[in-house]
């Protein structure tokens, strides 16, 4: 089954001679339970992708699907609900809330959308990444390859259809990286996530099932 | 959308966000304390304020209750009573009114009354108790002095009682009294409910119905409601709700609680300050919340990315403002009330009210906290939407610069950077910010100095002048008692002249005398005079004016006034018409006539009923008349002047010598000057004259005007002293914050400029820069908005007041600016201390 689909997708920046075409027409088509790898170099528009994937950017044209809904017709208000319940995201730079402790981290997207906490799967989410003795602890407390490990706990909370990782490993030393990128590939197998990662590290990216290439807004299918 | 239960998880985030930053915090919390301070000294004083007229309003009327129903039977009394609205019920019996000859001028009640009763008419024994046995009495000070009665329990107390047209003498024994009042249109005696049985049968038919008017024996009910509001509607459903018709009943409510007694101006000025303080506190509270948001911009972004709405992040901003504002406001309105009572006592010894109540009504306390909390919300809304509105993306790039729009300059100039011109430009980096400053700086300033000018305005001489003349003025008490019906005008007797001008110190006294007189009109040239004068004012004197007029001078004879005037006196007269020689008028058969008319819009020349050149008989008290020339027009101050209000009347002015032979000796009133530095010693002599020696005199002292000048003086100060004290540090606030901000906002572009060579000295002196221009930017808007305001205030509020006269001045504006660059000065160099501590490297890691 599809999770993700994009069509035709396109971010121009600028007009006429200046214009950059950051995406350049992009079809992508992710299937339920892959771990997708995009590699490119910086500049190629690998993170462009990444966001308009997510709903965090707009496209000047083209689609993107995530479980079959077309995300840009969405309200901004509505978009940003579909987000939170829809897609994970895992950032470089970890991006947790600096004054909510490790757990409250993980639980805040879901306390957002007023659910419930789905408690065994949840334990098992945080177990799997090895954060039982942490989850008391503040995010200025714990090392790089620990917040990380907070950060994809996070965007699991919510069971969302697609997990987007950007640079997921870019802060953090190659063993450590190694952890990291085998863990997110046992939750792949574990709770049949789907995933789509970018990265710059061909290294990292052979962990995924499948990679594709990127090169001036264009992706080079393998 | 699905209605979710997320509000929990918003709350307490926005609350460990604030446990984090606790320090920075600081400035909003402060911010939103002062804010409330000044809310709440604001309404505490205006709360006293309308209580003190409201006490002294009850005082007037004689009771404490909101509302009473008059002249019922005790059936009636049972029924309302058991109603659940009424609250503190309590009723008295009319007996009748003492009539004693010695109570002439003092209209007093005898009435049985329950002890409830007499508590909410403020005439509860003091000393003695109610009457119980058949013939006690308990009764007002005020009666018993009147009676000649000492004040002792069992003391005999001979009455005459009007019991509905019959009079019944009875003596009674004292067993309690009280301070009377004599404000209060009545005073009380209280007999015992057996006397009240004894003497009066128990009426049979309602009041409305019986054919005379007898009011003996029905029963008069006082009562309170739960509150104060529309007590009059809620009298009239009280009513009919037991089944009475309203035009059967006789019903009053207590206008105390009705009128407030605030003026307009009064309000006014109270809506000024209320909008003042908004508005400044406005500035603050806004300035702080859109410094922390644009600070933590990237984690609005962040928690957008991970699903935050708009809403929810509006509300994040939102929450926060009312977590400190739970902290703030509370500490804030105590802090204010006890200001506010502090200052309470330099505002009530201006207005003739006694400061009896002092008890802060929950009502104003809400509305302090009210208007407080309005503030932080409206203040918060802007950078509430300005979080919401952030997209996750742009977050990840904003810095300050980016916030506000952006200016694009076509060209920029290359220039040679000086540190002076990075701090300019530092400066403009956030227009907004650095515009809001400025006004909030510029407000306190703008305020003292407007406060300032007006007290410097207020001057002594023209306040004196319109209240006296001369160091000191001697009449009769009941002169200057406007209560009294039948004012003395000879109370400055010969032998009072002989006593002040064998006084040492005395310079110089003049004497102004008075009577009333009637002038002789014929009938003939009544008519002609209204025609004249319906002429002149038509549009003021109605087809009722004139008939009313007609009856007036009924008997060919106009009520009038007559002054005989010396030397002096004759130099302060204000001449309006016609030609005055001072030879001609010592002859004594010419007179001056007054102007009056000012009733119906008339000024000067205008308002003369004689013109000059007309001739005017005079009848003087003794019956003999004399016929005099008018040579001109005139008046004297109001201070000089009988101080009466005629509303049909002319006034006439004869020379002194004419006055003594005609009408008599004793004058009205006599203005005295003392010799250089006596002035003290003299008014001591006459306060002791009047107060022990003659004691039906009054003494008027120029000393005392001055000491209630000053307390005016001093409540200005101290108000207005205090106001634009808060105000300025909030001011200060907004600055501190501004600078403090900016520096912490570019801490790493200060650690990249000093990596690229900077030294501190130079980093120290463009933040010295920054803040000088921020001052001088404050001064040039401080003297813009100063001189507009002076303006503005003069020709509005301030020129009602008549003893003001205008200075402009911008001193306190000028004088503050050196302080206030010294003290951006200090401000610069702690903030750079500060920051010297860390390395380079340190804040240079530190933004990543």
């Amino acid at each position: 089954m599809e999770v993700l689909c994009t069509r035709q997708l396109k971010k121009y920046y600028g007009t006429k001679e200046n214009q950059v075409k950051a995406l350049d027409g992009v079809d992508l088509s992710v299937k339920q339970g892959e771990f997708a790898a995009i590699v490119g170099t910086s500049g190629s528009g690998k993170s462009t992708l990444l966001h308009m994937l997510g709903g965090l950017d707009t496209p000047t044209e083209g689609k993107v699907f995530i479980d079959g809904k077309d995300i840009f017709s969405l309200k901004k208000d509505e978009l940003i609900i579909f987000r939170r319940r829809k897609i994970g995201f895992v950032f470089q730079a970890y991006n947790l809330i600096p004054v909510l402790n490790v757990y409250e981290n993980i639980v805040f997207p879901l306390e957002l959308d007023g659910n419930t906490v789905d408690q065994p799967y949840l334990e098992d989410v945080i177990s799997t990444l090895g954060l039982s003795e942490k989850r008391t602890s503040m995010p200025n407390q714990l090392s790089g390859g620990q917040q990380q490990r907070v950060a994809i706990a996070r965007a699991l909370a919510t069971k969302p259809a697609i997990l987007l990782a950007d640079e997921p490993t870019g802060n953090l030393d190659s063993r450590t990286s190694q952890d990291v990128l085998g863990l997110m590939k046992t939750i792949g197998e574990r709770f049949g996530q789907t995933m789509v990662m970018i990265t710059h590290n061909e290294e990292i990216a052979q962990m995924a099932n499948r990679i594709l290439r990127m090169e001036d807004g264009r992706l080079l299918q393998k | 959308m699905k209605k979710v239960k997320n509000r929990q998880c918003v709350r307490h985030l926005s609350y460990r966000i604030l446990v984090m930053k606790r320090k920075k915090n600081l400035s909003a919390v402060l911010a939103i304390m002062l804010t409330s301070i000044l809310f709440s000294a604001l309404f505490t004083i205006g709360s006293e304020l309308v209580a003190s007229f409201q006490a002294s309003t009850m005082r007037q009327v004689g009771g404490c209750r909101m509302s009473g129903v008059k002249y019922i039977l005790p059936e009636d009394y049972e029924k309302l009573k058991n109603d659940p609205a009424v609250k503190n019920p309590s009723y008295r019996i009319i007996v009748g009114d003492a009539v004693n000859q010695a109570l002439k001028k003092l209209s007093t009640e005898v009435n049985y009354a329950q002890d409830g009763n007499a508590e909410g008419m403020f005439c509860l024994p003091t000393t003695g108790h109610m009457p119980e046995e058949t013939y006690e009495i308990a009764a007002s000070s005020l009666v018993l002095s009147a009676l000649g009665v000492p004040l002792r329990l069992g003391e005999k107390v001979p009455l005459e009682i009007d019991i509905d047209g019959k009079i019944v003498k009875q003596e009674f024994t004292l067993c309690g009294y009280w301070e009377g009042d004599r404000v209060s249109m009545a005073q009380q005696c209280f007999v015992s409910r057996k006397y009240c049985d004894m003497m009066i049968p128990v009426p049979e038919v309602p009041f409305y119905k019986q054919k005379g008017t007898k009011y003996a024996g029905y029963w008069m009910m006082d009562f309170d409601f739960s509150n104060s509001f529309r007590i009059e509607g809620k009298t009239k459903e009280l009513l009919k709700r037991n089944g009475y018709r309203l035009k059967h009943m006789d019903y009053g409510v207590n206008w105390a609680y009705v009128t407030s007694g605030v003026e307009p101006e009064e309000a006014a000025s109270f809506s000024a300050v209320l909008l003042l303080i908004l508005i400044s506190g406005y500035l603050i509270i806004y300035n702080i919340f859109s410094l922390s948001v644009a600070e933590d911009i990237r984690n609005y972004g962040l928690y957008k990315t991970i699903g935050m709405t708009g809403r929810q992040l509006r509300r994040l901003v939102r929450s926060q403002a009312l977590f400190l504002s739970a902290a703030g406001i509370p500490s804030g309105l105590i802090i204010g009330i006890v200001g506010g009572n502090l200052c309470f006592p330099f505002v009530i010894e201006n207005y003739s009210v006694s400061a009896a109540s002092r008890r802060i009504s929950p009502v104003f306390l809400l509305c302090a906290a009210l208007f407080s909390f309005l503030t932080v919300l409206l203040s918060v809304s802007r950078p509430a939407r300005l979080a919401a509105k952030v997209s996750p993306v742009e977050a990840l790039k904003y810095t300050e610069t980016s916030s506000g729009s952006f200016r694009k300059k076509k060209t920029k100039k290359t220039k040679r950077v000086s540190m002076r011109s990075v701090g300019w430009s530092n400066l403009l980096r956030n227009r907004k910010k650095a515009a809001l400053t400025v006004c909030s700086l510029s407000l306190g300033l703008v305020l003292f100095n407007s406060v300032y000018v007006a007290v410097r305005s207020f001057s002594l001489d023209s306040y004196t002048s319109q209240l006296m003349y001369g160091d000191a003025v001697l009449s009769d008490a009941s002169f200057t008692n406007m209560q009294v019906l039948k004012r003395n005008f000879e109370g400055i007797t010969e032998k009072v002249q002989k006593d002040l001008d064998g006084m040492e110190g005395i310079e110089s006294r003049h004497n102004v005398y008075y009577s009333d007189v009637s002038s002789l009109v014929s009938d003939d040239a009544a008519e002609e005079k209204l025609s004249a004068f319906e002429n002149r004012c038509a549009d003021q004197f109605s087809k009722d004016d004139r008939s009313w007029f007609r009856q007036i001078m009924e008997g060919d004879r106009l009520e009038c006034e007559l002054y005989g005037l010396d030397e002096w006196g004759l130099e302060q007269m204000e001449e309006c018409a016609g030609e005055f020689d001072r030879e001609k008028f010592s002859s004594g058969n010419y007179a001056v006539a007054g102007t009056w008319g000012t009733i119906w819009g008339l000024e000067g020349k205008d308002g003369i009923f004689y013109q000059p050149g007309e001739k005017a008989t005079i009848q003087f008290p003794d019956g003999k008349t004399k016929t005099y020339e008018i040579m001109a027009a005139g008046n004297i101050p109001y201070a000089l002047s009988s101080r009466g209000f005629t509303m049909v009347g002319a006034s006439f002015f004869i020379p002194e010598a004419e006055f003594k032979e005609h009408v008599g000796t004793s004058a009205m009133l006599t203005v005295l000057f003392t010799e250089d530095g006596k002035r003290d010693t003299v008014s001591e002599r006459l306060q002791s004259y009047t107060e022990t020696e003659k004691t039906d005199l009054s003494c008027m002292l120029k000393k005392t005007y001055e000491e209630d000048f000053m307390k005016y003086i001093r409540m200005f100060w101290v108000i207005g002293g205090l106001l634009s004290l808060c105000i300025g540090v909030i001011g200060m606030i907004n600055f501190i914050n501004a600078m403090v901000m900016g520096i912490i906002s570019r801490k790493r572009e200060f650690a990249i400029m000093e990596a690229v060579g900077m030294t501190g000295r130079q980093l120290k002196q463009t933040l010295i820069w920054e803040g000088n221009y921020y001052m001088l930017l404050t001064a040039f808007v401080s003297v813009i908005f100063a001189v507009i305001s002076q303006k503005l205030l003069f020709k509005t509020f301030l020129s009602e007041i008549w003893f003001l006269q205008y200075h402009f001045s911008l001193l306190p504006v000028l004088a503050s600016l050196p302080l206030l660059l010294v003290f951006s000065w200090l401000l610069a160099e702690a903030a750079w201390r500060r920051m010297g501590k860390e390395s380079t490297i340190e804040r240079l890691r530190e933004m990543e």
